[in-house]
């Protein structure tokens, strides 16, 4: 069962003046190593996991990243508010504004839309967390190339808190790998 | 938002994050005491602040979670997409 | 003409003779990935802690420098 809390885990601040970021981070919204991806591919695989360890740990990172996934959405909401559609054509936002307004919709930097085939549940549990691990490590380095493409220091400041995430959550899956494999081992019959 | 509004959300989202790293961490570390006392002092400390903000600027929850007002107070904004922190 | 490269000799390996002894640290086993685990110690206050993204000052890793 999920509860939402009507509170954003970190405070967005942003100023309007770096529109075209709204393309980029949508990635982080809809793309191939966004939140989405990351919250629907941990929320899958947490039934198959063989301990209570990685079911928890499944559970509550995949949690975390749909208040991540609200992080992402309000950047976007706020990069966006009330800028003309001219303006936006300009700024390189003419086709995002002609499918979607100012609406937010899950696709990467490109439009793609979202899709399943971002994520695997494989039903092996060392293989879901070595999934898990790259994924992280996917999230962390697109974040590394958003922080690169703007000045905006609000912006900045967000995008290094979701990056710092991406460490802890390969740290937690390790040690969950660390867990299942112990456990998958202890398990085999001579 | 009031600025006295905004210190209170910006204290409880600070708690909850050391709650929310603590709760990771024991995940995997369940059998360590230390952080769970510290979880626990932090949980103690959440609820009665949650309840603070909730009495002064309305229900944090929906399904059970919170009390509200009349009239039914959480639907009110600003939602959290729209406050300028 | 071919180059040859030397891959990085594992440890207490000497040219031409096999390694003696266990090569792996206790527990560990060839083709399983293994994570260090954390030990709960220091911690940052909750502010910087949701400043910095994490509790812990040894998850903390600070961001590379901006590619020009």
């Amino acid at each position: 069962m999920w509860i939402y809390e009507k509170k954003l885990q970190y405070p967005v601040r942003v100023t309007k003046s770096d529109i075209p970021m709204a393309k980029y981070l949508i990635t982080q919204y809809g793309g191939p190593d966004g939140e989405l991806s990351a919250a629907i591919r941990y929320l899958s695989q947490r039934y198959t996991m063989p301990t209570d360890k990685s079911k928890a740990l499944l559970t509550d990172i995949g949690t975390e990243e749909l208040a991540h996934l609200e992080i992402i959405a309000t950047m976007v909401y706020q990069l966006l508010k009330d800028v003309p559609p001219q303006q936006l054509r300009r700024k390189g936002l003419g086709a995002q504004y002609t499918q979607h307004d100012h609406a937010l919709y899950p696709s990467d930097a490109n439009g793609v839309p979202w899709t399943a085939a971002y994520i695997q549940s494989t039903g092996d549990p060392v293989t879901d967390l070595h999934e898990d691990m790259a994924a992280e490590q996917k999230a962390r380095t697109t974040y590394d190339h958003l922080i690169s493409l703007t000045d905006d220091p609000g912006l900045i400041d967000g995008l290094r808190f979701l990056r710092e995430r991406e460490v802890v959550h390969f740290q937690r899956f390790g040690e969950a790998l660390n867990d299942v494999q112990g456990f998958m081992n202890s398990k085999k019959v001579f | 938002m009031d600025p006295k509004q905004l210190q209170m959300l910006r204290e409880l989202m600070e708690l909850e994050f050391v709650a929310t790293e603590l709760t990771l961490y024991l995940d995997t570390h369940p059998d360590e005491e230390a952080p769970l006392r510290h979880y626990n002092a932090v949980a103690g400390e959440l609820t009665y602040k949650k309840r603070v903000y909730e009495a002064a600027y309305g229900p944090l929850f929906s399904f059970g979670f919170s009390p509200s007002q009349y009239p039914w107070q959480w639907i009110k904004g600003p939602w959290p997409w729209e406050i300028k922190y | 003409m071919t180059s040859r490269y030397t891959s990085y000799p594992p440890p207490g390996h000497k040219s031409g003779r096999p390694p003696v002894g266990p090569v792996l640290p206790p527990g560990l086993r060839l083709a399983e990935a293994y994570v260090p685990w954390q030990t709960y110690d220091q911690v940052f206050s909750p502010r910087e802690a949701l400043e910095k993204g994490t509790l812990f000052p040894e998850l903390f890793r600070a961001i590379p420098p901006r590619k020009p």
